[in-house]
């Protein structure tokens, strides 16, 4: 599969549709980002393990205005991708997309429900997994969730790992670093539930699934079981998935004849 | 007897009709429980749904937010920010566990003193039948020993 993916970006180089492609590099028995330039480069490429590509794209479009890069995205970076388009984080116009299915066993390992982009170049569309967690959730009486809530909370240690490895959380300034919200210290856990609470609900139109946030959590915390209930309010409420379509507005934003209601 | 549980009630009033309503609620002397805290805010949509969040947390047994009737805010379109908000809001407290009949959005204009009342008043029955809310107990509460 790297094979067919070196292939593809050093075509793309060398027509000169891009002036550099974004994707793995592994050195030294690690895998980072990196910006391949040079045909000469691409024999460290690689596309897996995942890794939250959408934090570093912002930054290098920033740098680079009118460059044409190439992207190498899977499906969760490509809806990533649109959602930070919306949010005029980065530029959409000055991409160019390379498709990557992610296997069944990744797709099993992430229990995602997408795990392809609109236009697959390398690999086969498999199946969606669905979360069979948010199925036993919903099914929970009220007091059996607060306590497995409770005692999910109770883990955190505040470390922030979840909101740094959130390629959507782009505000400059975060609420839950403000001390009239989260008390500051050492106050471990945080108090129950206003800092998940708040999380949940800033990232409820932004949300893509793309667990970056649970595989950032040192203490396994299942937070995109949370975030996907409210993934699926979403779409029931607004008829609004994240990540699906660049036109359209997150709906919490907008007034009621943009994007009303849904008739339950 | 036993001491009756009094609940603790904050309501967020837009200035412009809901607040309005209290004051003529109050002006009528209309009869109403008394265990509703207001806070006056410029518009429905101002209150955060962070501001609910961790009054809850707080150990505030319910949050009623008022605002002016959908098409009459003084901001036009203040309050279909709130409706949105609040309807993804109950959702999620629904999913922590947290009962969402705490929460409670609701308009009254500012001629409508008889509506704030009985708003008021049902709420706190509610709130009554729901009894204290426990989300206080939950701080500070240890990680139990998991695998995983």
């Amino acid at each position: 599969m790297d094979e067919k993916l070196r292939e593809l970006v050093s075509d793309l180089l060398k027509k000169g549709e891009v002036d550099a492609v974004l994707s793995l590099r592994a050195f030294e028995g690690c895998v980072a980002p990196h910006l391949f330039t040079s045909e000469e480069e691409l024999s460290d490429l690689v596309s897996s393990p995942k890794y939250p590509i959408g934090l570093v794209l912002p930054m290098l479009q920033a740098e680079y205005p009118k460059a044409k890069l190439g992207v190498v995205v899977r499906g969760c970076e490509e809806r990533t991708f649109i959602e930070l388009a919306k949010r005029g984080q980065i530029d959409l116009d000055k991409l160019v997309l390379i498709g990557l299915a992610c296997t069944s066993e990744e797709a099993d390992e992430c229990k995602c429900d997408e795990p392809y982009p609109t236009k697959i170049d390398i690999g086969e569309k498999v199946e969606g997994v669905p979360n069979p967690e948010i199925d036993r959730l919903s099914k929970m009486e009220m007091e059996e969730r607060l306590e497995y809530w409770a005692d999910q909370f109770a883990k955190c240690i505040k470390c922030y790992g979840c909101k740094n490895a959130c390629p959507l959380c782009t505000c400059e300034s975060c609420i839950l670093e403000e001390k009239e919200w989260v008390k500051t210290g050492g106050h471990i856990p945080p108090e129950f539930p206003t800092f998940h609470l708040i999380r949940a609900y800033h990232t409820a139109d932004r949300c893509v699934d793309c667990k970056e946030c649970e595989r950032a959590c040192p203490a396994h915390i299942p937070l995109t079981t949370l975030y996907g209930l409210i993934r699926k309010d979403m779409q029931e409420l607004f008829g609004y998935r994240a990540g699906e379509d660049v036109k359209k507005k997150p709906p919490l934003v907008t007034v009621l004849e943009d994007s009303a209601l849904e008739e339950a | 007897m036993a001491d009756e549980f009094e609940p603790n009630i904050l309501a967020f009033c837009c200035n412009w009709c809901s607040y309005a309503a209290a004051d003529l609620a109050g002006i009528g002397r209309m009869e109403m429980p008394t265990n509703v805290k207001v806070i006056r805010v410029m518009c429905s949509g101002r209150v955060k749904p962070e501001f609910v969040i961790k009054a809850l947390s707080q150990g505030i047994d319910g949050v009623l937010v008022l605002g002016c009737h959908i098409g009459d805010c003084h901001y036009i379109t203040g309050n279909h920010r709130t409706l949105k908000r609040f309807e993804v809001l109950t959702r999620l407290l629904g999913h922590m566990g947290i009962d969402p009949r705490r929460l409670r959005l609701d308009w009254a204009s500012a001629s409508e003193g008889d509506r704030f009342t009985e708003i008021v008043t049902e709420f706190t029955n509610t709130i009554k039948e729901l009894g204290p809310n426990n989300l206080a107990d939950y701080h500070g509460r240890k990680a139990a020993r998991v695998s995983q």
